[in-house]
């Protein structure tokens, strides 16, 4: 899998196999699911989905009359700086 | 996902005095807008969550290895609900989480390549693909092969996966390989599952 700009080849593909996984029936993910031989809420406990949407902390516009989200727990903004609103 | 829908279409006006429409305040705007993606993230089945996994998995590989797809998800979650950016009506909330987390990963090799001060007189000023910058080539060569070696022993979808690459149509890929349009399709199903598989349980990296 050779390319001239490998980035822009690994964009196109990436762009190529997303699209394959937002078009994926339901019937897909399911089948996959029962391949692994775990069960769906396992697969989402395991190292992610719960923590990233608990740390979202969905629901705060409802509870809060301030609506300021909190950002202070976001894993990718603690491991690049450069995405906070601080300079380099 | 409905909520989602409706309020973004509504989000940008508001009844005045009189029956006129008048613009919001950003602000009463990014929290409208703030609570849609909330409720909607927070409506989401197992399904659409899982394929969010996998969605994020895939991304991730365009971004350094030190860089978990959690981390990814978590930073396109807290800009869904930052309220800044509109979820358009016709885009479900797991699409739009995956342009949000596309657009973090264009976002950093954009900033690595501004940071690392490589500019060229060819480069123009919003330049959408300006050359990369070695550590970007390197990352997509791994990441490339990576992807490759997943359908190792697959030849049909290794040559999809090339031609993908390449930009090609479906229609160009079959004539190039010379795959039949059943080849095509049952390759293509064979490799979103394997995708699936692989975005929900195990690691690619």
């Amino acid at each position: 899998m050779t390319a001239h700009r490998p980035d822009l080849a690994l964009r196109r593909l990436l762009d190529a196999l997303e699209a394959e996984l937002l078009g994926a029936s339901d019937a897909d993910i399911q089948a996959a699911v029962a391949e692994t031989g775990m069960n769906a809420q396992a697969l989402l406990a395991e190292a992610g989905i719960v923590t990233a949407l608990n740390t979202a902390d969905i629901g705060w516009v409802e509870r809060s009359e301030t609506h300021h989200p909190r950002r202070d727990r976001m894993g990718f903004a603690t491991l690049y700086p450069s995405y906070k609103n601080v300079k380099p | 996902m409905g909520a989602v829908r409706a309020g973004s279409a509504l989000a940008h006006t508001g009844e005045g005095q009189e029956g006129r429409v008048q613009p919001k305040r950003r602000t009463e705007e990014a929290e409208e807008t703030a609570g849609e993606v909330a409720r909607a993230l927070a409506a989401l089945s197992e399904t659409d969550l899982l394929r969010l996994k996998a969605i994020a998995r895939l991304r991730a590989r365009d971004l350094p290895r030190d860089v978990g797809w959690s981390d990814l998800l978590n930073e396109a979650v807290a800009r869904a609900l930052d309220g800044t950016r509109q979820c358009p009506p016709e885009v479900g909330i797991v699409a739009f989480l995956a342009g949000i987390m596309r657009s973090i990963a264009s976002e950093h090799w954009r900033r690595q390549r501004r940071e690392a001060g490589i500019f060229r007189l060819s480069d123009g000023e919003g330049e959408a693909d300006p050359a990369p910058d070695p550590e970007r080539t390197l990352a997509a060569v791994q990441a490339l092969a990576t992807l490759d070696q997943l359908f190792t022993g697959d030849l049909a979808a290794s040559q999809i996966l090339a031609g993908l690459a390449g930009g090609l149509s479906a229609r160009e890929i079959r004539e190039m390989y010379g795959l039949s349009e059943t080849d095509y399709d049952s390759t293509r199903k064979r490799m979103r599952r394997l995708l699936l598989k692989h975005g929900i349980a195990w690691r690619f990296r």
